[in-house]
Formats: C-alpha cells, sequence, structure tokens
C-alpha cells in the first residue's frame, strides 16, 4: 500500500528540485552581471566570474550613469534615459488609448466592414519590422521628421496600435450589449459612453497594454538604432555603443552596470504591476 | 394615438424577422408583446426604441410624430432590459443621474427627480450603493427608477421579471401594475410568459415568427384566439384539439370526430360552414367536466375517456386523458374522489365556449 501522503511528498520534491534548478539556470547570469559591475577590472581580470567581489567599487556603475562614451559624448546613460522616455511615455499613452478606441468600437459600434477591419490591423501585430525599415525612413524623411523624437513616437504609435486593438477588442467583446443599449437610451454618445461606462470597467486591461507596450517601445532597439536621434538616442542603442564600443580596453564592470540599469525599468514595471498584468491577462482569457 | 407601427419589416443577413407588423397602442395603455423565444418580439421593442435600424418602407410614430430615423434619445422613450443593464462602476444615484446628466438637466431639478423616483420605488437608502451589492429585486427597482426619471411618453421593458425568482415576480407584477395606474403612462411589455402577460395587459399583442397573430384583451385572446398557434400557446393545460370534419345538416353544423359528434349549432361563424372541410375543435380544459354541467344545455356532450395522469395543484386537479390516441387535459375542483390512472371515466364537455379551426390554414372558422 502506498502512503498518498508519501508518494506527495515524493512529487513536491521532484517539483522542487526542478524548479530550483531552472531557478538557477536563470538568475545565474543576472548574479554574475551584478557582482561584475560592483568589481575593478583587475579582479574582474584575475579573480573567478562567480566569486563575490573582494571589494565593493561603484565606479562602474558611476561611470555608466554618468560618462561612459556613448559615440562622441560622454555622458554616460543618463541623457539616452531621458530621450527614451519623452518617446515611451507619450507613445504608451496614444497607442493605449488609440487601441482602447478602436475595441470599443470594433464590439460595440459595429460597421460594414469592421471585421475586416480588424483583419488587417492583426496582420500588423504579425509584421517583422525589418520589413518596412526602407519604406518608414522614406516616409519620415517626406513628412520631415526623420531622427527625430517625434518620428519614433509616431512610429511606435502606429506600430503599438494592433496590440491593444487586439488585445482590448478582446476584453470588450464580451461587455454585454445591453450596457450600451442603455446608455444610448440615457442619451449618451460614442464618446461619453466610452469614458463614463466602458472606461471604468478595463483598468485591468490597461494594466495589461501599459505593460505589454511599454516594455515593447523601451525594449525597442531595432527602431531606435536606425530613427533615433544623433546623440540622443534612446537607452537601448546607447547601451549598444556603449557595450560594443572597439576602441580601448573592455570595461566589463561599466558595460554591466549600464545593462542592468537600462533592464531596471522594465524589471520594475513588471514587479510593481505584475499583479494586474496576470489577472488582467486571465480575465480576458476567462471572458474572451 | 401614443404608438403606431405601420408595416414594419426587419431583415437580419437577409432573413425576415419581423413581417409587416402594424400596430395601434393608446396611451395610457399596457400593451404585452407576447410570443416563444426567437419570435421577434424583443427585435420589435428594440425597433421602437431606435436600437435597432428598421427595414425601408417600415414607419414608428410617436404620438403622431414620425421617429423612425432618429436616435433613441430623441424619442422620449425609455427602457428597462431583461439583464436591467446597470452601469457596474457607478452607485445607484449615478446610475439614475447618468440619463439626466447626458440631457443637461439643471442641477436642483436633477436632485429632486432623483428624490421623488427613489421614494416612489423606496430605494432611498439604497443610493450610495453599487449594482453588484443589490439584490435581484432591488436592481430590477433601480433599472425601473433610471428608466423612471426621463419622465417617457412610452416605457419598454423587454422581460424585466424574468431573472427574479417566482415569489418576487408575483410581488413585482402587482407593484409595475400600481406603477401604472399611478402614472399612467404607455407600456409596452415583452414577454414570453403568459400568466404576466394575462395579469399585466390591457391588451396583449401575440406574435410568432415574426408575424403578428392576434391582437386584443387578454379576453379576447384566451376566449376566441384567431389561430391554432394562439390556441396553443396561452392557457395552462393548453387547449384540447380534436380534429373532425365539418357536417351541416338541416341548418345544423356539428364537427364530427372519431369518436364523438359535437353539435356546434350554436357556433357564429367567421365563413359559411361547408359539409366535409377538415376541421379542429378546441375546447379548453375548464369546460370539460366530470359531471353533467349543465344538463338542459344543448351544447352538452358526453364521451368516456380513459385517465392518464392526475396532477394535484391544490384547489383543482389537472386531469390528463386519452380518447382513442387523442390526448386530452381538464380541470376539476379537488374535492371528493379523485380520479385514478387507468379508470375509464365519463366527462362532459361544454360547447359554448369552443373554437373552431381550419385544419389546413390554422385559421379560425
Amino acid at each position: 500500500m502506498i502512503n498518498p501522503h508519501l508518494s506527495m511528498n515524493w512529487q513536491r520534491v521532484t517539483i522542487y528540485i526542478c524548479l530550483s534548478f531552472f531557478l538557477i539556470f536563470f538568475l545565474a547570469p543576472l548574479y554574475v552581471m551584478l557582482v561584475t559591475s560592483f568589481k575593478s577590472l583587475e579582479e574582474i581580470r584575475e579573480s573567478s566570474l562567480m566569486l563575490l567581489p573582494s571589494e565593493w567599487i561603484f565606479d562602474g556603475w558611476m561611470k555608466a550613469w554618468d560618462h561612459a562614451c556613448v559615440g562622441l559624448s560622454c555622458n554616460g546613460v543618463k541623457p539616452h534615459f531621458m530621450a527614451t522616455f519623452s518617446i515611451t511615455i507619450p507613445a504608451l499613452l496614444l497607442a493605449v488609448f488609440l487601441g482602447a478606441i478602436n475595441g470599443y468600437a470594433l464590439t460595440q459600434w459595429k460597421f460594414k466592414g469592421s471585421d475586416l477591419l480588424l483583419a488587417g490591423l492583426m496582420m500588423g501585430c504579425f509584421m517583422p519590422f525589418q520589413l518596412y525599415l526602407i519604406p518608414i525612413a522614406v516616409t519620415l524623411r517626406e513628412m520631415g521628421i526623420f531622427g527625430t523624437a517625434l518620428g519614433l513616437i509616431l512610429l511606435h504609435t502606429v506600430y503599438g496600435v494592433p496590440l491593444t486593438t487586439l488585445l482590448f477588442r478582446n476584453y470588450y467583446v464580451s461587455l454585454p450589449k445591453e450596457l450600451i443599449k442603455a446608455a444610448l437610451i440615457d442619451g449618451a454618445g460614442f464618446f461619453r459612453i466610452f469614458f463614463q461606462v466602458v472606461l471604468p470597467l478595463s483598468p485591468s486591461i490597461v494594466m495589461v497594454s501599459v505593460i505589454l507596450i511599454f516594455t515593447g517601445i523601451y525594449n525597442d532597439f531595432i527602431f531606435a538604432l536606425t530613427f533615433g536621434e544623433v546623440g540622443k538616442q534612446p537607452v537601448m542603442a546607447a547601451l549598444n555603443n556603449i557595450v560594443n564600443s572597439t576602441y580601448g580596453v573592455k570595461e566589463h564592470n561599466v558595460n554591466m552596470a549600464a545593462t542592468l540599469l537600462t533592464a531596471l525599468p522594465t524589471l520594475l514595471i513588471y514587479l510593481v504591476a505584475g499583479k494586474f498584468f496576470i489577472r488582467g491577462l486571465t480575465s480576458g482569457a476567462i471572458k474572451g | 394615438m401614443s404608438l403606431s407601427i405601420n408595416n414594419l419589416n426587419k431583415t437580419f443577413s437577409k432573413s425576415l424577422v419581423l413581417k409587416d407588423i402594424n400596430l395601434e397602442i393608446e396611451k395610457g395603455e399596457f400593451v404585452v408583446l407576447l410570443g416563444p423565444s426567437g419570435c421577434g418580439k424583443s427585435t420589435l421593442l428594440n425597433c421602437v426604441a431606435g436600437l435597432e435600424n428598421v427595414d425601408f418602407g417600415g414607419k414608428i410614430l410617436i404620438n403622431k410624430k414620425e421617429v423612425t430615423h432618429l436616435a433613441p434619445k430623441e424619442r422620449n422613450i425609455s427602457m428597462v432590459f431583461q439583464s436591467y443593464a446597470l452601469y457596474p462602476t457607478m452607485n445607484v444615484r449615478q446610475n439614475i443621474t447618468f440619463g439626466m446628466k447626458c440631457r443637461g438637466v439643471p442641477r436642483p431639478e436633477m436632485e429632486e427627480t432623483l428624490k421623488k423616483t427613489a421614494d416612489l420605488l423606496q430605494i432611498g437608502d439604497l443610493l450610495d450603493r453599487k449594482p453588484a451589492s443589490l439584490s435581484g429585486g432591488q436592481r430590477q427597482r433601480v433599472a425601473m427608477g433610471r428608466a423612471l426619471v426621463h419622465k417617457p411618453d412610452i416605457f419598454l421593458l423587454d422581460e424585466p421579471m424574468s431573472n427574479l425568482d417566482a415569489k418576487l415576480r408575483t410581488e413585482m407584477r402587482v407593484e409595475l401594475k400600481n406603477l401604472h395606474r399611478d402614472l399612467n403612462t404607455t407600456i409596452v411589455f415583452v414577454t414570453h410568459d403568459q400568466v404576466e402577460a394575462m395579469s399585466l395587459a390591457n391588451r396583449i399583442a401575440v406574435l410568432n415568427h415574426g408575424i403578428l397573430q392576434q391582437m386584443g384583451t387578454p379576453d379576447e385572446i384566451y376566449q376566441t384566439p384567431k389561430n391554432l398557434f394562439v390556441a396553443e400557446f396561452i392557457g395552462s393545460p393548453k387547449m384540447n384539439f380534436l380534429p373532425g370534419v365539418l357536417e351541416v345538416s338541416n341548418e345544423e353544423a356539428s364537427v364530427v370526430t372519431e369518436f364523438v359528434r359535437f353539435p356546434v349549432g350554436h357556433y357564429s361563424f367567421n365563413e359559411t360552414p361547408e359539409t366535409g372541410r377538415a376541421v379542429t375543435i378546441g375546447i379548453r380544459p375548464e369546460y370539460i367536466f366530470n359531471h353533467e354541467s349543465n344538463p338542459k344545455s344543448k351544447s352538452s356532450v358526453c364521451f368516456e375517456v380513459v385517465i392518464r395522469n392526475v396532477e394535484n395543484l391544490g384547489p383543482d386537479l389537472s386531469v390528463f386523458c386519452q380518447l382513442g390516441k387523442i390526448q386530452l387535459a381538464f380541470k376539476i375542483p379537488n374535492s371528493g374522489n379523485k380520479p385514478k390512472y387507468n379508470d375509464t371515466v365519463k366527462v362532459w364537455t361544454e360547447l359554448s365556449e369552443c373554437s373552431i379551426f381550419c385544419l389546413k390554414k390554422g385559421t379560425r372558422l
């Protein structure tokens, strides 16, 4: 006779062994980055990769933040953070807002060809960016916003909208139709219904969109590199510049510190909003 | 004339869901649209509300003003939905005043209307609560309140009681009837429940397959159904139908069925009866008795049936029996000895209130 508790324990042990393995597997690189960023260059050269620093030195972090060289200017990643946020925040707000409006219109105000429009928008989710680098470059040049923050805002808004539209559509498709009808009878119009009835019902899906779009824009490298303003590239492009600079000594501590600094905002947003993210995803899954 | 609907057709992706509907509803009337699910009654209500477009040619007039192409808010109607459709993020007060805010009603007037409505519906102490924390009956009251504040010409109610339990439904029925008497507004009420229809309506409009079958007072609908569908749909247990042939001799008509000959000389035919016409005679369960009700009546017939089932309803018994292969039902008072399964009993039927339908067309003769 097998003791059910014992077998449960064995299952547990196996699960925990597996989980621990994966935990180490995924956390080891982060650990290496962290300890390396606090070592001096000599120590990096001489000691083992996995050892804690014999002396904790913040030089790498200071330099990465303040005076590492990106191209010709040596101001660290600091100014590029500003550039990134001045692009990310407007584009994020626009993409989420437009996606919400689209999702609401496509589900509650169905018109002839609305399903076709949605299918078209969805295509936008699956196209690789590289495909239209040159057409975009030409378009931005013709619009006179090539190499400006405005160009990147426009670009990220346009490429964020399909995803947010899809998210909001799937959320709103399960919204009871009678709610909209009741508001219509009450005399509310398209936007009043959206702002006062529909939007207050959607905080979780707004959070999901914000997280996805924020990380999408923040982590974008190819647009940042191609269309970023010279000297004010978004931080991802700047990071690449720091890490891949080919002259001089490879400053591993600076590189690690710069990378960690750059990764911090996305890490924070998942930690702060992860709860909403999971809630939003699951509620969307159940309803949609 | 409060509401009139002329030649209204409605198609959904090529299938006709409403066919040539014509309705005239007087001011202050309580009209019930009754029909099985999918008959188009809710669609008709949505058309009146302006939530659905009407096919070309159809007209809807409210107070003699054509509103066919107006937006819902321009029609001066209000509507209560089956699910109540209260705004989940707003409290009761906001739910009720939302419409007035949309219409730009000045604040003092809004407060006054809110207070009056809350008093009328006894929801004054619920004003700060969210819909999720209200019971079904309370939600329904709030939904009614939201509709009331517009002081509409017409109230449209779309199965507002189907989410309530039986007891509450009976209470709300009485309340709604009282409310209608107090406010004296026109009400159009959609339901599939014949008890609701019979108890609430001044007039009932029976719909099936998008066609208006009959419009009339509850008594007209019950006693002189215009066709087989209406006859069968209204009444519980349903009307008994016996197929037979019409026979006319010596100016006296009778319906000859397999076992019984029914003399129907008293019946006022809409069409001249012809011998040999295939018909169905319909008799309500309460016109079949297990004793001789009126021995002198010329329109009384006696025959024998075999008992199949007896349902005890308290004051009454519903008795289901068989005449040959035909299932019959009748209702008798619950007193004395009850009929038992497989008994053969004599029953008498009173034909003064019977209905005769053409078997082929289903229409009343």
